[in-house]
């Protein structure tokens, strides 16, 4: 007989007699998990259910339209540009994601300054099953920015001491380099609990790699720890509809850079 | 043997479904979730409808039209160091320019500059032909030089902003350079720098008063 096999068997006869020395406990710690599983099933399969009854709870404006099978698309438009004019008019720079435009905008005072092709998108199933009512309510009006975090800072200064003499003012002169673009990658959490992603697009470099597999590696612990304590806790798990977009590193560094600390977000989709 | 098979076929195949059912089951709730369509309405209610949908959009458009500079603009990028001269939606130019290099200079605790170009909505509050630069404190203590006083002539320099000058306010000025081979890097106190022949064509096509959006 091949020894793999011979091995094989015996971690199999091993097993069978921990587990007939020690049944219970076995049978108790699979049950303790098994509740676990079932527990963790509970919490991810109520999540989207309650962020969309949060959604529908929400009331809507007085001027909504009705709304009737049909005149989707319209109305999806009528909620986009009202959206925009509703965005702040004290020189606030805003963020303005189109979908169909496959778009990614920088408006101020109304006006689109800059815009982005974007390379690639991925939208939740929650947003893209959206019923026309909790539409309206979530994208009629700019959403704000509630935290953010990044591969990169949002303004990069460098200190300098001034020179007490010329001399030393001679000494230090350098001559400014090349333009260095740094992995960019971008995550905003809107008041409604929905997170945009902006990754870049290049991802050839091993540094490239390693930054954006570090940034969404940490991304995933944070939900699967609000998993954990949402069902040790006994508390309900938010589910953050996430939107995923990609563009070039420095288009995505002049986005980022533009925007305010708490900026406004309009976000339109078919 | 066939009974054997078809029992290990049952238990695989309900294993996968498990594990799929496990993997989506967020999408799967949410399509269970989000069943249901909007409420129907007969045709000439929906004719209707649409119409004033569509009327609503065209107001909306006209309004957010309304948001256009009427006369030529500028767009500066002050991350990638670049400017876009537009005419309406029509983009005239666009090229390198030189934006703020983020130094924070500090002589002392309470004297410290940073040299940023500032972002937001700007307008051209003024235009100059030939500018003369009156350095400011920070320009001598950057080079390890004394202050001199306010109107100290070492404070007027002729030329180094080129042939035209065009401010934003606050001191912060659209203006040339000697030092072309820096233009598309942010090494600038916080203006913006052009080359002479932006400079000119930036100068002659926006009046006083057209707006400069910096970003």
């Amino acid at each position: 007989m091949p020894k793999f096999i011979s091995s094989k068997m015996e971690v199999f006869a091993t097993l069978k007699s921990f587990f007939q020395r020690y049944r219970k406990p076995v049978i108790a710690v699979a049950c303790v998990f098994g509740v676990l599983l079932l527990l963790s099933m509970f919490h991810l399969a109520s999540a989207p259910i309650l962020k969309l009854k949060e959604w529908r709870n929400q009331d809507v404006e007085m001027e909504s339209p009705e709304f009737v099978n049909g005149l989707d698309s319209l109305q999806r438009q009528i909620a986009f540009k009202k959206a925009l004019l509703a965005l702040p008019k004290k020189d606030s720079i805003s963020l303005v994601l189109n979908v169909p435009d496959s778009s990614l905008s920088l408006f101020i005072n109304g006006m689109s300054i800059y815009k982005v092709q974007l390379a690639e998108m991925q939208i939740d199933p929650l947003l893209k099953r959206l019923g026309e009512r909790e539409y309206w309510t979530q994208f009629s009006k700019p959403l704000r920015v509630d935290s953010s975090r990044a591969t990169i800072v949002k303004e990069p200064i460098i200190e300098k001491t001034a020179p007490k003499t010329q001399e030393e003012f001679l000494a230090s002169v350098s001559q400014p380099d090349s333009l260095v673009y740094e992995p960019t990658h971008i995550q905003l959490i809107l008041e409604n609990g929905l997170e945009l992603f902006l990754s870049q697009e290049e991802n050839s470099k091993k540094l490239d790699r390693r930054a954006k597999r570090q940034f969404f590696d940490s991304q995933r612990t944070n939900a699967l720890s609000s998993l954990v304590t949402s069902v040790f806790t006994f508390e309900t798990m938010e589910y953050r509809p996430q939107i995923y977009l990609v563009a070039p590193s420095a288009e995505l560094t002049s986005i980022y850079r533009a925007l305010p600390e708490q900026p406004k977000v309009v976000i339109y989709y078919n | 043997m066939n009974k054997r098979i078809v029992k290990t076929l049952m238990i695989v195949s309900l294993s996968i479904s498990g594990l799929l059912l496990v993997l989506n089951l967020q999408s799967v709730t949410i399509a269970l979730a989000t069943i249901g369509n909007e409420p129907e309405v007969n045709d000439s209610t929906f004719r209707v409808m649409k119409s004033n949908a569509e009327k609503e959009l065209t107001s909306l458009d006209k309004k957010l039209k309304a948001n256009m500079p009427k006369t030529n603009y500028l767009v500066v990028n002050s991350t990638m160091n670049e400017f876009y001269l537009y005419k309406g939606d029509e983009l005239i130019k666009k090229d390198m320019c030189s934006t703020g290099s983020y130094v924070l200079l500090k002589k002392s605790e309470k004297e410290k500059w940073m040299f940023k170009t500032p972002k937001g909505e700007f307008r051209i509050l003024n235009k100059t032909k030939d500018p003369v630069w009156k350095k400011p404190d920070w320009a001598f203590v950057e080079e390890g030089l004394p202050v001199p006083s306010y109107n100290h002539p070492s404070r007027f320099e002729y030329g180094v902003l080129g042939d035209y000058s065009l401010s934003l306010g606050d001191g912060y000025l659209i203006h040339g350079t000697l030092f072309q081979r820096f233009l598309g890097l942010p090494v600038t106190h916080g203006c913006i720098r052009l080359n002479d022949e932006n400079l000119e064509l930036v100068y002659k096509s926006m009046p006083m008063g057209a707006k400069v959006y910096i970003f």
